[in-house]
């Protein structure tokens, strides 16, 4: 029954996708992956390879955690002797946990030609001082492979579950999988080709956006634009009159902070693309507007009109900020219209969606370039 | 298609290789979108197409190389996998790929109540298992070539899709014993 259903989605999907290529010329779609292709050429030789520790991509790669409560049982698909529980723990411990020569770990690793370069670079960043702690939950046996659900703890605390651990049977021995250990170590460490040397310098790690500040819009000579977590925190203070928040930077990607206040988080991107102080240029609330939420915006010689939804819930009323220069004007929305002000300066809106009490529970904020512009 | 460790020397000239670029992009441009599309947590479609060009962007930008695996289909399908899930690109493209896509006046159809659910309960898989049931129900591939796009043995290919089935089907029963309205 749930098969036949997802094969009878697969022909819905595919049925509107060749309406939609149909109405799509390709040579559009051609000549934008040559206009892409120029502009990321442009944009990677302006970027510095980054280098970071294993133990911030281990918890960096909880991206995509898993929630599942597994209480450490071992869960054999296939059996699974107690042995090789234990040779898959030392083994996931020995590659990630523990400091041991170089050439211990490599042997861990399956196909680990090439990684050597990735090691060292993640032993090199003076974030690797923190202690990692991973603990080993279920582990899955098939045959001679097999998946090991981790959590990872930072200096005592939690910081990530997931992702999951694959491993292969080898002579004997329990290795992880190099894509496996690639996947824990790519967003900071890229990991090169089979075949191929590590070279920092060519880092394929997203540049910094180059965004146009949404907050602060002045310059401001503050110590805390010196560091992007400060910043984003700071936002969250002054912009959602958030307090008592905590953050942490996005798990795939260096410029995301996730800010929390209680229950609530919003993802703030930070950029210090211009190297004058960290400054904010998105920030979206996490939840059901970070799937759902949708946005129009047009913005011409004429007018800047803005339109938000759906909201949150709890969402009594909704304010929109409108600011181009140093001119900034506030209208209710979820939809408003404003004089577009001078288009030759940068612009930025605020959407902040209010409960009953006036708490802000949700926030959409993005900066523009000179210049019209629309989306929806 | 694994590149494992061969230096690939090219066999072609690179005009000529780009002229095959054209006829790859329109050969695999349709399976993707929707793979992209059943993946991407986002509602709008732009969205996945944004996914998809960027995906082509990266192949085209290593074309000479690409050009000459065996299964340069799957090398992108692998691409598109992962712009699709990173939380960063859905934020991201948010602001970007609206943005470069706000002049085109595209007409999407809206898909049906049932494949919406079925859509939604994939992306709500952990992210492994997600990809391989896309890539197993909504691109039709077999365990092996969605071993390959994935990096993995095609045991732990069968491991993630029984597992993703098993939790889709666990969470039908939730849904039917708390709602009484999901099917079993």
């Amino acid at each position: 029954m749930l098969e036949e259903q997802l094969r009878d989605a697969a022909r819905e999907l595919r049925a509107v996708t060749d309406s939609h290529v149909r109405e799509a010329p390709s040579r559009d779609g051609l000549a934008e992956v040559r206009h892409r292709r120029a502009v990321r050429r442009r944009r990677r030789h302006a970027v510095v390879g980054v280098a970071a520790a294993l133990v911030v991509l281990a918890a960096s790669a909880a991206v995509f955690a898993s929630t599942r409560s597994n209480g450490g049982r071992v869960v054999t698909a296939e059996p699974g002797s107690t042995d090789d529980r234990a040779a898959i723990e030392s083994t996931i411990k020995t590659v990630w946990e523990e400091v041991r020569p170089l050439d211990e770990q490599l042997a861990l690793i399956e196909d680990s030609d090439g990684l050597a370069g990735v090691i060292e670079a993640a032993r090199s960043d003076p974030r690797a001082a923190l202690t990692l702690r991973i603990d080993i939950g279920s582990i899955y046996f098939s045959g001679d492979s097999a998946i090991a659900d981790v959590s990872y703890y930072l200096s005592g605390r939690l910081a990530a579950t997931a992702p999951e651990i694959s491993l292969v049977k080898r002579d004997g021995r329990w290795l992880v999988t190099r894509a496996s250990f690639c996947e824990v170590v790519r967003a900071a460490v890229q990991c090169p080709a089979p075949g191929e040397t590590y070279t920092p310098t060519t880092s394929t790690t997203e540049p910094p956006v180059a965004a146009p500040a949404v907050w602060p819009t002045a310059d401001r000579d503050e110590p805390w634009r010196l560091d992007p977590r400060a910043t984003a925190e700071r936002f969250a203070n002054e912009v959602l009159g958030w307090q008592g928040v905590t953050s942490a930077s996005d798990p795939d990607h260096n410029g995301i902070i996730d800010v929390t206040e209680g229950q609530r988080t919003v993802a703030v991107g930070v950029t210090n693309a211009d190297g004058k102080g960290w400054s904010v240029y998105y920030a979206l609330s996490r939840g059901a507007w970070d799937d759902e939420f949708g946005a129009s915006v047009g913005i011409d010689e004429t007018r800047a009109q803005f339109g938000v939804g759906p909201l949150a819930p709890d969402s009594a009323s909704v304010t929109i900020t409108y600011t181009r220069g140093s001119t900034a004007e506030t209208k209710p929305g979820p939809g408003a219209t404003f004089a577009p002000g001078d288009l030759t300066q940068p612009g930025s809106v605020i959407v902040l969606a209010r409960d009953a009490s006036g708490h802000v529970v949700g926030v959409w904020a993005t900066g523009f370039a000179p210049g019209p512009f629309s989306a929806s | 298609m694994r590149e494992k460790g061969v230096e690939i020397q090219l066999a072609v000239a690179p005009e000529v290789a780009f002229d095959q670029f054209d006829a790859f992009y329109q050969r695999e441009r349709p399976g993707l979108l929707t793979l992209a599309r059943a993946l991407c947590r986002s509602s709008q479609p732009a969205v996945a197409e944004d996914i998809v060009q960027d995906a082509f962007v990266r192949a085209y930008e290593r074309w000479p190389q690409i050009s000459q695996y065996d299964r340069p289909d799957l090398w992108v399908r692998r691409v598109t996998m992962n712009l699709a899930t990173s939380r960063y690109r859905r934020l991201r493209t948010q602001v970007t790929g609206l943005a470069r896509l706000a002049a085109r006046t595209d007409v999407h159809a809206a898909l049906s109540d049932d494949t919406t659910s079925i859509l939604a309960e994939i992306r709500r898989l952990p992210t492994r298992q997600a990809q391989v049931v896309a890539l197993k129900y909504i691109d039709d591939l077999s365990t092996e070539e969605i071993a390959d796009v994935l990096e993995m043995a095609p045991g732990t290919v069968r491991t993630h899709l029984r597992r993703a089935l098993d939790a889709m089907r666990s969470d039908r029963t939730f849904t039917t014993t708390i709602g009484g309205d999901a099917d079993a």
